[in-house]
């Protein structure tokens, strides 16, 4: 199982819900069942998020595979630099 | 993984010379406003002298009847129908509708002298209807403040805040109210910074070329040409692929290169021109009033601590306008604030705001310098509070390797540890200080940054390598991949020569941000060359007739790779590229990727001021910067990011601010009223390369270019109030508002 955690912005559109487990191969498939469950976060996963994954900020590449026992957090768009 | 131990390094971490220095020291170096071209005309833009106005009407017959201009362009040449981030592009090129700010395009002529095309500007005549305005970002947010763009927030935006809000920031983490009840202290203030200009030496300069076939050609200063290429060609409607964009030497750019602003005028009045080609160089003016600077802040930070400065909550609420446009680094500088601490309870709360000033960039580590001067000024204010020495304090609540990071993800290794003891080694910690003299100490973070890399290396026929990049030079980084391809092909760096090619030379590249080149396209390049490796251990491997796994490669060379493999001479890269047509052809290796294992990188600052009592003037005693690089490729150019990361913070703390008039127009766009710090204002910056290797780089890189920015600001402050006793929360702290501030607490 991979451990899903959401910025706390978003805990109006999840029903105050922040984390979540999910066996969801990928984080693509994991966005769509995310968005499944609470339709409210379409538009923000379409308007661009940023994603860590153990620690590891990385794109958010929805072919990507989640390692079992990973942690994947959500983070509002990073920009600039 | 990161190699283990400096010792196995002969060329990382040595000082050769620059690659670029006789060029530039000699004036060869071609920088944006050096490009010429036959029949080359000039352009020049007409600005708005209005915050915020409604373009009645633009009549261009006059500048047109002027016998040399070729062409005037406005709004109207431009596509329609472009959504979001290229429309905000678009409209910040070019006024629509409305100018939204003082300085705002509102229409460009090109004409055959620089000159002539400055005179044609002055008799384009636009008509305005003056709107209301707003330039502060607390009164952008209040309830009867001038709408600027309806319907422009995004879909973080909660209800019922005023449209110029257009995003809103939330995040956090543990029990706050439970923290601040353990504490022993609470203590909340609000901070101020102001806009601050990158201040590059190099104004904005390009040639634009277009023809009428949607083919194009580009020469600019810029940190990013894929960027050019892809925001250029979104504005003007054109296929990436038609336009090559080339970059020329760049005179420093700190984030405010790696977007556009009238780069499309110069393809647009081309296009216009029969296809000759234009170019546009701004003045010192036209920069700081046209360009982007950074967001102004208004920041409310909370802090509980114990009496032994245990930090047990936190909440910071900061408010950024960026310009008309979103953008400002509210998100960023929250990541930041408490990014140096490990705290239970922290809540973060951000708000981007439109306001009537020039569309923000990006500016070294954005948003971190502003977070840190929140931040670290109240835990130095809760400091001297509670009779804490603030270094211990730092050091008690680190941030650590491996634990949760203040904005959510764990940390990797981090060099934060190593960097705090470092600093309190350093024996500019023990210079006695006199009358009227402080010492101020601050902690800042960045992120860094990985993002789209491509990289091409090709063997020469002699031996010598090729390296092609995609990252503009800025701070040396043509030095750092020579000697990390030197390093990792065995050979010597002057064997190794590294261009930056244009557009249609490699895959898309990101531009030099985000402190990612020697890391990013550093990484590259050691998978280039050892691509590399590997074909020219096949050439040898098919020459002996043995597997090319029974080959290494040491000291530049193939070699069979033990007893079993059989006795063969080595075969030198010299000689590999020598034979290569006979051997299969020609030699390259390539690298694209979007790498993972970024490090992230602290530094803390030291400074010692002495404050003039009866001016108000501050100078800078003495100033130590000591941050983590994970390794220094090159600790010269490590060195020297450090200084100025230092100087353009002390510039921030001290001078520097965007000053508008009630008509919100900019009062100072020149260098003579917007201070710098120049070389007399300073002393010698120390520094500390302090080295925690990033295990997801070959050799360690972290970046660096900008974490060095974030500390002085409040190092600065906290200089200031240890130096007077008096407590400065509204940057820049000028002589004259520190001596009214003094004189307030002396009466008071």
């Amino acid at each position: 199982m991979v451990k899903i955690v959401l910025w706390s912005g978003l805990r109006r559109f999840t029903d105050g819900t922040l984390e979540f487990e999910t066996a969801a191969p990928t984080l693509g498939r994991a966005m769509a069942d995310l968005v499944a469950q609470y339709p409210g976060l379409g538009p923000i996963f379409d308007q661009g998020v940023s994603v860590a994954i153990d620690g590891d900020i990385v794109p958010p590449n929805p072919a990507m595979a989640l390692p079992d026992g990973a942690e994947v957090h959500f983070l509002q768009q990073m920009r600039g630099g | 993984m990161a190699k283990d131990t400096a010792n196995e390094l002969r060329i990382v971490g040595t000082r050769p010379d620059r690659p670029d220095g006789l060029d530039k020291v000699t004036g060869r170096a071609r920088y944006g406003a050096d490009i010429s071209a036959a029949g080359l005309l000039h352009g020049a833009v007409v600005r708005s002298p209005h915050a915020h106005a409604r373009i009645v009407k633009i009549d261009a017959s006059k500048a047109l009847a002027l016998s040399g201009v070729k062409a005037v362009v406005t709004r109207a040449d431009f596509p329609t129908g472009l959504t979001g981030e290229a429309w905000d592009l678009q409209e910040n090129t070019m006024a629509g509708e409305r100018a939204l700010y003082d300085g705002h395009a509102v229409a460009a002529v090109a004409a055959t002298s620089a000159q002539l095309a400055r005179d044609a500007a002055k008799l384009i005549e636009v008509e305005y209807e003056i709107l209301p305005h707003v330039t502060d970002v607390d009164a952008a947010m209040a309830p009867d403040a001038p709408i600027i763009r309806e319907g422009a927030a995004d879909h973080s935006v909660p209800e019922g805040l005023h449209p110029n809000v257009v995003r809103y920031i939330e995040f956090g983490h543990g029990d706050l109210e439970a923290g601040f009840a353990q504490a022993d202290i609470v203590r909340e203030h609000q901070y101020k910074t102001e806009a601050a200009h990158q201040g590059y030496i190099e104004p904005h300069a390009c040639m634009g070329q277009m023809g009428a076939d949607g083919k194009g050609e580009m020469w600019v200063c810029t940190q990013g040409h894929w960027f050019i290429r892809k925001m250029c060609t979104q504005v003007l409607g054109l296929d990436a692929s038609q336009l090559r964009v080339t970059p020329s030497e760049i005179g420093g750019g700190f984030g405010g290169k790696t977007t556009i602003f009238m780069e499309p005028l110069s393809l647009a009045l081309s296009r216009k021109a029969g296809g000759r080609p234009v170019k546009i160089v701004m003045s010192r003016s036209e920069v700081l009033r046209a360009t982007g600077p950074t967001a102004s802040a208004s920041m409310d930070v909370k802090i509980g601590m114990t009496k032994d400065g245990k930090i047990t909550a936190g909440s910071a609420t900061f408010r950024m306008q960026g310009g008309a446009f979103a953008g400002a680094p509210v998100d960023m500088a929250l990541y930041c604030a408490f990014a140096a601490y490990k705290v239970p309870a922290l809540q973060h709360v951000g708000y981007d705001v439109l306001a009537n000033r020039p569309k923000a960039a990006a500016y070294r580590a954005p948003g971190s310098p502003m977070a840190a001067f929140a931040v670290e000024s109240l835990v130095d204010e809760m400091c001297t509070e509670l009779g804490l020495d603030p270094l211990e304090v730092r050091v008690k609540n680190a941030a650590q390797s491996h634990e949760t990071s203040s904005f959510g993800p764990k940390f990797g290794v981090i060099g934060l540890n190593e960097t705090l003891a470092a600093t309190q080694a350093h024996p500019n910690l023990s210079v006695p200080l006199g009358p009227n003299q402080g010492r101020g100490i601050a902690s800042g973070f960045w992120f860094n940054h990985g993002g789209d890399t491509s990289v091409s290396m090709a063997l020469g026929e002699d031996g010598t390598v090729t390296v092609s990049i995609g990252t503009p030079d800025i701070g040396g980084s043509r030095a750092s991949m020579a000697m990390m391809a030197a390093e990792t092909l065995q050979i010597p760096y002057d064997n190794v020569r590294v261009n930056i090619v244009e557009t249609g030379a490699l895959g898309v590249n990101e531009p030099t941000h985000g402190s990612r080149a020697t890391f990013a396209t550093g990484k590259a390049t050691v998978e280039a060359a050892q691509s590399m490796i590997v074909e020219m251990c096949k050439r040898a491997a098919a020459k002996w007739g043995i597997e090319p796994e029974a080959v290494e490669w040491r000291d530049g060379a193939a070699h069979p790779a033990g007893p079993n493999a059989g006795e063969y001479p080595p075969m030198t890269i010299g000689e590999i590229g020598a034979a290569m047509s006979n051997t299969g052809g020609p030699i390259a290796g390539h690298h694209e990727s979007v790498p993972a294992g970024v490090g992230e990188s602290f530094g803390t600052h030291v400074v010692d001021v002495e404050v003039d009592p009866e001016t108000g003037r501050t100078t800078i005693l003495r100033y130590l910067v000591v941050q983590d690089a994970g390794r220094a490729i090159h600790p010269a150019y490590v060195e020297g990011q450090y200084q100025g990361g230092a100087v353009q913070g002390i510039g921030w703390a001290l001078n520097e601010e965007y000053v508008y008039d009630d008509m919100g127009r900019l009062q100072n766009p020149v260098f003579l009223d917007y201070r710098v710090p120049v070389a007399s204002d300073l002393p010698m910056i120390d520094t500390v390369i302090v080295e925690v290797p990033n295990p997801g780089h070959p050799y360690g890189v972290r970046g660096v270019g900008e974490t060095g920015i974030a500390p002085p600001l409040p190092a600065v402050a906290n200089a200031v109030a240890a130096a007077t006793g008096v407590r400065m929360r509204h940057l820049p702290i000028t002589p004259s508002k520190l001596l009214s501030a003094i004189k307030a607490s002396k009466n008071g």
